[in-house]
Parts: structure tokens; sequence; C-alpha cells
């Protein structure tokens, strides 16, 4: 039932022209960011002396920036991707569709999100082309990509969830990418709240509770249990929420 | 077992207001039962408690003699339900549409074809099976949602108001469609409009402000609100004499004269007198144009029975 649900809701993404829109003001903004670095980059190596230029490194100076670009781009797009997704069904009435079917509420959710997640997948692969570069350069340890691309779409779906789970809660979908984008960036802001308390063990906690703190050990290249568990209780958490949400119509 | 669906004292409250208020009653296998009310008197909450979109606060719903509750995985299988606004993608096509519907109804993979096939057939969608649903006409849109209401082949459909928004035309077409569906299925219909419900349902049952005021055979309402069915009648002209012996027959509780040669009379009973007061006519030498009973009709039901409940 997962598989029918998401395929028909990949087959509405890829026949809606708007997908291709956002596609492409997504990839036309990654590769402003990406030219600017590049340019801003060149200038700056040359002014180095040859001796030092291997410590001005262009994996550092120019791709993970462009990690972090693209996953600030994220906190936005996230929220944007998944808004319709339930809140259209509500809009429309088609979410009865699936209460007066044989589909379990987990099935429904997990195809939604899923979905989501390919859709997001699909606009951070037009961002392959330049690690593509990469190629062609001097650069010999390329593990930080995969491990920075890992964290980016560990990211996604963690966004993409609470983007989905805020698109539960109505049927504006403005207001749901509105609640969603308040979602996101107060899991991604949770870190500074740490700063704010002389509490040590609070300051820690708030600190592990940020995506953010989490998503900067992927992007040094540096994956802990800690960081993968987070992610995936993350991920966990949002499932419920939805569940819990879309539960609501047997509530009294 | 004659009943297909059995709704015993159903009540739900949406915080201190009471939107179903102890409703009881029941379509008979095979029929079209009519749900007739005004806007807001609960046609649809009642419609959601029975597809269990919404869950009441107390009593009991039952289908072919089960509780919906112990129905569990069969459930779905025996129910096709239409919103009042059809729960349709617009951006698929009517073939993706009804194979993706069939496909979540759990429709067996090897039936999927078939069951399209007749769906298509008997709502006759073939002209436009390969066109996008936002491009069809609403009544085309409609026919769309009642096919997907009954693609799963369900013993019992329930549509909630399937003429609302139409043209006359698409109207009429739905009216033919719901009247062939009853070769094989159960159909709760909801409409406030009287004349569309008349024209289909073998029984109906009122329902205003929550409350069930009656239901049943549309002329066994008929005879619950009364034989006093007016009679009008017209003279050529004006004639005192028959004024006179109109006004002391016995067996009319009121006689108003609408103008000089028009009168509405009110018989006590429900038995029939209009031979008598055609003997009384001749009787006072008046000329006869015209003696008719005016045939009560669903909206004289309506308003009769909710007047009374008011």
């Amino acid at each position: 039932m997962i598989r029918v649900i998401f395929l028909k809701e990949i087959k509405v993404f890829f026949r809606s022209p708007i997908t291709y829109v956002i596609a492409g003001l997504f990839t036309l903004l990654v590769g402003w960011l990406f030219f600017n670095q590049l340019v801003y980059f060149v200038e700056n190596i040359q002014k180095v002396p040859v001796s030092m230029r291997n410590q001005y490194d262009f994996a550092n100076e120019v791709v993970i920036k462009l990690f972090g670009n693209v996953n600030f781009l994220l906190l936005f797009i996230a929220p944007i991707m998944a808004m319709r997704s339930f809140s259209e069904e509500y809009r429309e009435g088609t979410i009865d569709l699936y209460f007066t079917s044989p589909v379990a509420d987990y099935e429904l959710i997990i195809a939604k999100y899923l979905s989501v997640v390919v859709q997001g997948l699909f606009l951070l692969s037009t961002t392959l082309i330049f690690p593509f570069f990469l190629s062609n350069l001097d650069v010999t340890d390329t593990s930080f990509i995969f491990t920075g691309y890992l964290g980016l779409v560990l990211n996604l779906v963690c966004f993409t969830g609470l983007g989905c789970f805020a698109s539960t809660l109505g049927k504006n979908q403005l207001l749901a990418a509105l609640a969603g984008f308040v979602l996101v960036l107060f899991s991604w802001m949770i870190a500074m709240f740490s700063q704010m308390t002389s509490n040590y063990l609070l300051a820690e906690i708030l600190r592990f509770l940020s995506i953010n703190h989490h998503y900067e050990n992927f992007v040094k290249g540096n994956i802990s249990l800690a960081d993968v568990s987070f992610y995936m209780s993350f991920i966990m958490l949002n499932i419920l929420m939805m569940k819990k949400r879309i539960e609501v119509r047997h509530w009294k | 077992m004659n009943k297909a669906i059995e709704i015993d004292n159903i009540t739900l409250k949406y915080g201190n207001r009471n939107i179903l208020k102890d409703i009881s009653f029941h379509v008979d296998k095979g029929h079209i039962h009519g749900f007739l009310g005004p806007n807001g008197a609960g046609k649809t909450t009642t419609m959601k408690v029975i597809t269990k979109l919404l869950t009441q606060d107390s009593g009991q719903v039952k289908l072919f003699g089960q509780d919906v509750g112990d129905l569990k995985s069969t459930f779905n299988s025996k129910i096709g339900f239409l919103l009042e606004n059809p729960p349709l993608y617009n951006d698929l096509t009517v073939m993706e549409y009804l194979d993706y519907i069939a496909k979540i109804k759990k429709v067996p993979a090897q039936k999927i074809k078939d069951y399209i096939n007749d769906c298509v057939e008997s709502l006759d969608l073939s002209s436009v099976i390969d066109r996008a649903i936002e491009n069809l006409s609403k009544g085309f849109q409609q026919r769309v949602g009642i096919a997907q209401a009954i693609i799963h082949k369900p013993e019992i459909v329930i549509l909630d108001e399937p003429t609302n928004g139409l043209d006359p035309q698409a109207m009429l077409e739905v009216r033919n469609l719901i009247l062939k569906l009853k070769e094989n299925h159960t159909i709760l219909l909801s409409s406030h409009l009287l004349h569309e419900m008349s024209l289909v349902c073998d029984e109906v049952t009122i329902i205003s402000q929550g409350k069930i005021l009656a239901s049943g055979n549309i002329d066994e309402l008929k005879e619950k609100i009364g034989h006093t069915q007016e009679i009008y009648l017209e003279l050529l002209e004006e004639c005192p004499q028959f004024e006179k012996v109109i006004n002391e027959f016995p067996k009319l509780s009121k006689v108003k004269k609408v103008n000089s040669t028009k009168y509405m009379l009110v018989p006590n009973t429900g038995d029939e007198v209009r031979h008598e007061i055609v003997k009384l006519v001749n009787e006072s030498e008046a000329q006869l144009i015209k003696i008719d009973r005016k045939k009560y009709t669903l909206e004289d039901i309506f308003i009769s029975i909710t007047d009374r409940h008011d």
C-alpha cells in the first residue's frame, strides 16, 4: 500500500510544472552561490604566497561552504515542499478516501513522507554537479563530500518530516509552510538557547537537541553513533507526531 | 436480513453542541433511501458516523445486522462513500484515478481491470477515460466521484448530495445513474432537493436540527401527516346558493372563498368527498369548471413535519 500511494505522489510531483520551476530556481540559486565562492576563492588564493597555498584549501573554502549554503536553503525549501502533502488532502476532502479505505494511518504517513523526501532528493541531486568539479582538481580526500551529503540528506529528512507534520495540522498550505518553517528553525536554533544558560547540563542537553550540532559533525567528516541515533530518533518522532495528529479524528 | 443499515440511538456532541440527538432509522436492503433535511440538519454528520469518519458518543451502527465496530477489515469492502465534494485528484486521468482507488480499496490485482471496465461502462465514462479530471465538466466529475464509491463493488453506497451544484441536464443524468445503481446496491442518498428525492427514493428519513422527525415510505408519511388534503373548486360564475350549501356541508372543516368563483375546501377526514361536492354544485344549479384535490408532494410532507416540530 505504501508503494501504491508513494508512486501516485511521485507521479503527481513530476507531472506538475511547478516542480521544474522550483528545481530551476534552486539550481540557479545554488549555482550563483557556488560561482561567488569560487570567484572569492580564486581572488584570495592569488594573494596568498605560493608556499602557503596548500593550506588554503579548495574543499574547505568552497565545497564545505556550499554545503552550509545548501543546508540553509533547505530550511526554507523543505517546509515548502512538504506543505501540500496533507493540507491539500484535507482541503480537497481526499483525505477521507484513505480514512474510508483499508489503508492504515502509518502506511499513508510513510508513503507521503517518503515521497516528499524523494522530491527533496531530486532537488538536492541538482547540486551533484559541483562535487563533480572536484574530480578534475587535485583533491585526494573526498570522504567529506560523502559525509557532507549524508548530513544534508539527513537534515532534509528531518526538515521535511517537520514540514509534513505541520501540513497535517490544517487545510491551509501557506500556514502549513509557515508552521513548518518555524518548527525547522526552532530545531536548528535550539543550540542558541544553550548559550543563554549557565547550567552546564542544560546547555549540553540543548546543544545535543539541535540538529545543527549533529550536522556540523557530519560536514567535518565525523560520523558518530550518537549523531546517527539522534537523526533516527528525530525521524521516528516526526512519524509519531504525524500519526498522533492523524488519529485525532478518533478522539472525543 | 432485510436491513442493510441500522442506526440505533446515535448521539454525537461537538463540545456542548448536540449535533445528533438520539437518532434511529434503518435502510432496507436493495432500496434507495433518501435522507432529507435542511442545511446543517446533521445529514453529512450521520453519514460520516456510518462510514466511521466520525465516532458517535453513544448508540450503534449496524450493517447487515453486524456492528460496524466488529466488521473491521470487511467494513471497507461493504461500503462506498461519495462526499458532497467528490474526492478527486485533478492531476490524474480518469483511468489513473480509478486504478489508484481500486488499489487503495484493495481490489485483487487480477480483478482491477475488470472492475474498472464495469465502472466505466455503467457510468458511461469511456469517452473521458484518458482525460485529466481537472478538464472534465462538473457532471462528469460527479460521475467519477460516484465511480470511486462503487469501484470495489460495495453492497452499500452512501451518496452525500450527489446532485449538488449540477445543471439540470447533469442532474438528470446523475438521477438516472442512481436508479441504475439500485440494481446491485443499497443506496443511502442525502439531499435537500425534495423533488429530486421523490423521483428516486423508496423511503425517506427526515432530519432537522439533529433529530429524526419521520422515517418511512413516502406514501406512509403522507398517511402520517393526515388526509386533510385541500380541494380546489372553480365555478363559471358566482353562485350565492352554492355558497350557502357548501358552508353548511358537515364533511368540511374549512371553507375558504378565494375569490367570487374559487373556493378552497378542507375535508374533515381522508374520505373522498369530491363527488358529494359535485352533487351540491348541481343541486345549486351552479356551473362547475374545475374540481381538484391537491396532491401531497415530498415538499408538503417535509414542511408539514418540520412545522409540527418547530
